[in-house]
């Protein structure tokens, strides 16, 4: 397994450590890998292929947003 | 200083035969050198070859394909008959070397004498062409890069890129004459060497290079100076020519219409190959 | 002209000579010409208003043979739809385009309407590689049959130049160059990149293009990766990608840009000119070909590139987009790159901000003057037959600046005055066009010039799915997502309807949606209560009627409609439209807000509102002409013995 480091804040851990037992998680790190994990997921676009090709084809039609 | 010699050469000889036709839409020109290096190909192919050898050994390669077609059913005599037309194909290919070795050298110069002709547009006057120059060592100060010519129009902004000793710019052509750049007094042609079809278009200029320009006749030899660029390069356009519905390379019409030519010559005049 | 070009046209080429076809010339039934121009958007009442201004002598001269006309368009009033009414001579229910956006029925996915890419059958897989046996076909979706078969089924030459709708063009015996529908190599309806390091330019809305982060690392040089086209030959299709060295001289405020082997000079608030750009599927096997241009917004402070969406090179192309395919090519030797692109007009770049009003126009302009020198070198060459070219800035232009005709736009008080002549300016333009071809007429020659719709102001937005919601027709479970596409916040099991596209209200049935909660049988009354509600909604801001007209399909298309067709087409009222944000499934949190975006104008309304126009030179002998009937009518200005079926001949006395 490979290690990343991160550096947050002291306000920030601060923030995590409040909230992470609030939204069910077992530890900080948990709560943080899940909401990358979760950030990840939306911006992987292999994961949801069709639907990104869909947007692309349709991207550049001035009538639509 | 020889290379530059038998360049010069080299671009007079086929200069002379394209002579009649300059007049002509360049395809003309490029077709009749195809013929020619078709027809010269054959002959030195005749000449190096040992021809007898050769049509022995297609004599037994027609036979050992014949052999293969007839014992279809019997694995065994096929994987012996196939081996031996390897063997035979082989032994082609080491028959036609020598030709082909005599034959590489005159090929790759004829083929960069056309590529210098036939490859690339002379620049339209509708559109800029970019030229870049480098410097040996550092680009001169902004003040003192001076960009002028003949036949050509230099359109603003000069780009000085420090980091790879080049300064850019665009120039217009100006119509109906041989154009000419002198960039802090080194000066090159640039575009077409001459006003009939089939003059060499060159791409840009190198002071240092022979060995380069004896191949590639595209790459102009400047008139240095030593506040000067020492080599420059222009964004000319590929050219293509409408053949049968098609859009062809100068390389394309060589290849396809020399070798047509060649294998009619072989016919005609009896070659094995 | 070109240097040396009297040398070349001094003897006959070879390539002419080898490339002569022997055989009979064709049996020449009529020697008559007929110049169509299709001019998207143009509107009745503006031109009127604009020839009584006396800007438009042309348009009144030929108003003077045949009247100005106005020109039944579709329903909805969409281009697609519109062209391929004019097309076929039949409406949706025979071509089967019903709006710019349809959707899967079972899973509500929207795609768009016009073409489809079909991927390769079988395909071998080798590491990542991925080798098709069968190339992927793109596939247009209109059906019916075009009214010029029957022209070229007689012999008489048909030329059809920016086709809307046609994309992949027909492969008739007609020459046709594809218009409106035709994508970008992208596969998008055009997607510009936009190279900066001013982090306020950043955004992560891919709406129309791309901001791409690039950095100067000292050396004065930005190195910008384009991405191209998929890669369907690499396993997860990863995009293409070449990269363009963009190196600066602050001090002469211009850049030079280099890629592949070509360098370019720009001054800041210049264009390149085209720059042709492979992009390899596998190293020197398989490339294709993309044409694009930059231009340079700003070199200091901040570096601001913008890079069209990458075009597909009319001189090479990686898709079809001509018949035969060797015309965008003859096209381009002779002008040189051009905007092959459906929709070329930059107005997402506008919309995002990426262009400022002057640039956008400029960049408007450079596509009208490509308009244009295609336009003079096509109608110099037509000899005879059928010449029918289309324009579409009159409709692109009229969306993005119709907020400086109309007082009561939002976006009125905030638009520099400088602009307001822009549109007169286009119109004025069109009647050069309009001039040119009437020039050209001899006794045989027909002049006739038409549009697909008028155009009318956007300027309020009604939000039809938060108005479904609120009427209790569709049921919101996740308060959170209703700003997210595509139903996020959508409870199907308790929603009757929803909408989607530009004009299209479905109902969630039963056995066609994958969790249709209306039974088939309690459709039409569930219609028929829908219709009566949404014409009753009114704007509170004005008390003004926001849908004229709610009509049920089935009733305006009484045909076997497909399974993709909307249950009902609103036709809006003027000023109002579908918001953007329903488009494409959101429920913002009111129902009418007023529209901020340029994109200012429209014709998504009630057809009745923006009808089209007709000049001929022929006058017309029917009343309310139709464009179901053009095609039919030009048939029958040829003497062929049997003319397309949809429509009437409004030329003939009788309609016949």
């Amino acid at each position: 397994m490979h290690k990343l480091k991160l550096k947050l804040d002291n306000e920030t851990i601060e923030r995590i450590r409040k909230v992470y037992e609030v939204g069910g998680y077992s530890s900080p790190e948990e709560f943080v890998i899940h909401i990358i994990e979760r950030e990840l997921e939306a911006l992987d676009s292999g994961s949801n292929e069709s639907e990104e090709d869909i947007r692309r084809k349709m991207e550049g039609l001035g009538y639509i947003e | 200083m020889i290379f530059d010699i038998i360049g010069s050469a080299l671009t007079w000889v086929l200069d002379t035969i394209l002579l009649p036709f300059r007049c002509l839409p360049p395809i003309w020109g490029l077709l009749f050198i195809s013929l020619l290096t078709g027809l010269g190909m054959i002959s030195i192919f005749r000449l190096t070859s040992n021809q007898e050898k050769i049509s022995r050994l297609r004599k037994r390669m027609l036979g050992e394909v014949f052999g293969i077609l007839l014992h279809v059913s019997s694995p065994k005599t096929v994987i012996g008959f196939a081996g031996r037309l390897i063997g035979s194909n082989t032994l082609y290919l080491l028959y036609i070397l020598k030709p082909l070795l005599v034959i590489a050298i005159p090929f790759m110069l004829i083929w960069g004498q056309l590529d210098a002709r036939y490859g690339s547009d002379e620049g339209d006057q509708n559109a800029y062409v970019t030229i870049t120059v480098r410097y040996e060592d550092s680009v001169p100060k902004r003040d003192d890069i001076t960009v002028s010519g003949r036949g050509i129009e230099v359109i603003p902004p000069v780009v000085m890129v420090d980091t790879l000793s080049q300064v850019s710019f665009r120039i217009a052509f100006e119509d109906g004459i041989i154009s000419s750049l002198n960039v802090n007094g080194t000066a090159s042609i640039v575009g077409s060497t001459g006003l009939w079809n089939g003059a060499i278009v060159l791409r840009g200029f190198d002071g240092s290079n022979s060995l380069k320009r004896l191949f590639c006749p595209w790459v102009g030899r400047p008139v240095l100076t030593d506040a000067g660029p020492v080599s420059g390069w222009y964004s000319l356009h590929a050219v293509r020519y409408g053949i049968l519905g098609g859009h062809w390379s100068w390389l394309a019409v060589f290849l396809v219409f020399s070798s047509v030519f060649a294998i009619a010559g072989a016919k005609i005049f009896n070659v094995k190959i | 002209m070109k240097r040396r070009e009297f040398l070349r046209l001094a003897a006959l080429s070879p390539a002419a000579l080898l490339a002569l076809k022997t055989g009979c010339a064709r049996s020449q039934i009529s020697a008559k010409r007929v110049i169509v121009l299709g001019i998207d958007g143009l509107d009745p009442f503006l031109l009127r208003s604009f020839i009584h201004e006396g800007v438009m002598p042309n348009a009144a001269r030929l108003m003077n043979y045949g009247g100005l006309n106005k020109l039944g368009t579709s329903n909805p009033p969409q281009s697609p739809v519109a062209w391929s009414n004019f097309i076929t001579g039949f409406g949706p229910d025979v071509h089967g385009i019903f709006d710019f956006i349809h959707r899967k029925p079972t899973t509500i996915e929207p795609y768009l309407s016009t073409s489809r890419v079909v991927g390769p059958g079988r395909i071998i897989s080798i590491s990542d590689w991925r080798l098709p046996l069968s190339g992927a076909k793109v596939e247009l979706l209109r059906k019916g049959e075009p009214f010029w078969n029957k022209l070229t089924d007689e012999g008489i030459p048909v030329k059809l130049v920016k086709l809307p709708v046609d994309f992949p063009p027909d492969k008739g015996k007609a020459i046709i160059l594809s218009g409106l529908g035709t994508p970008d190599m992208r596969g998008s309806q055009g997607s510009f990149t936009f190279f900066t390091d001013d982090a306020r330019s950043m955004s992560n809305s891919t709406s129309g293009g791309i901001v791409v982060a690039v950095r100067d690392y000292g050396d004065n040089c930005y190195r910008c990766v384009i991405k191209g086209p998929e890669n369907s030959m690499r396993a997860g299709n990863p995009d293409m990608e070449i990269e363009a060295e963009v190196r600066v001289d602050r001090v002469a405020n211009a850049v030079r840009i280099d890629i592949q082997g070509t360098s370019h000079v720009l001054s800041a608030g210049e264009w390149s000119p085209w720059i042709r750009m492979r992009f390899d599927a596998i190293p020197n096997i398989s490339s294709v070909s993309a044409i694009g241009r930059f231009y340079v917004k700003e070199i200091t402070p901040n570096l601001k590139l913008y890079l069209t969406p990458l075009n597909i090179d009319p001189l090479d192309p990686a898709l079809p987009i001509s018949t035969p395919a060797s015309y965008s090519s003859d096209l381009a030797r002779n002008l040189g790159g051009f905007y092959t692109q459906g929709f070329p007009e930059d107005t997402k770049a506008l919309s995002r901000g990426v262009f400022s009003d002057e640039e956008y126009l400029q960049q408007a302009w450079i596509v009208l003057q490509e308009r244009l020198d295609l336009f003079h070198h096509e109608l110099s060459r037509f000899r005879d037959g059928l010449f029918f070219f289309y324009f579409s800035s009159l409709d692109l232009n009229l969306h993005m600046f119709y907020r400086v005709l109309d007082p009561n736009s939002p976006l009125y008080p905030t638009t520099s005055p400088r602009f307001k002549g822009a549109i007169r300016e286009l119109y004025i333009q069109i009647d050069s066009v309009i001039g040119n071809a009437l020039e050209a007429r001899d006794a045989n020659t027909e002049v006739i010039v038409l549009s697909d719709h008028g155009f009318a102001p956007f300027n309020r937005s009604f939000n039809l799915n938060t108005w479904l919601a609120s009427e209790g027709y569709a049921t919101i479970t996740s308060p959170n997502a209703r700003n997210q596409d595509m139903f996020a916040a959508i409870d199907w099991s308790s929603t009757a309807a929803y909408g989607l596209g530009l004009n299209s209200l479905f109902i969630n049935i039963a056995g066609r949606e994958e969790n249709g909660s209306v039974a088939p049988e309690q459709v039409h009354d569930l219609l028929l209560r829908l219709k009566r509600d949404l014409e009753s909604v009114t704007d509170p801001a004005s008390g003004r009627r926001v849908i004229d007209n709610a009509y049920i399909t089935s009733e305006i298309y009484p045909g076997p409609l497909p399974a993709y067709a909307p249950d009902m087409i609103i036709g809006y009222a003027r000023c109002f439209r579908s918001s953007w944000e329903t488009t494409l499934g959101s429920f913002p949190e009111e129902v009418i807000t007023d529209n901020l975006d340029p994109w200012s104008g429209t014709h998504c309304i009630d057809p009745a509102a923006v009808p089209g126009v007709l000049l001929s030179t022929v006058p017309p002998g029917v009343a309310n002409p139709n464009l179901m009937d053009m095609g039919r009518s030009l048939a029958g200005l040829f003497d062929i013995p049997v003319l397309p079926p949809g429509g009437r001949n409004i030329f003939s006395e009788n309609g016949s």
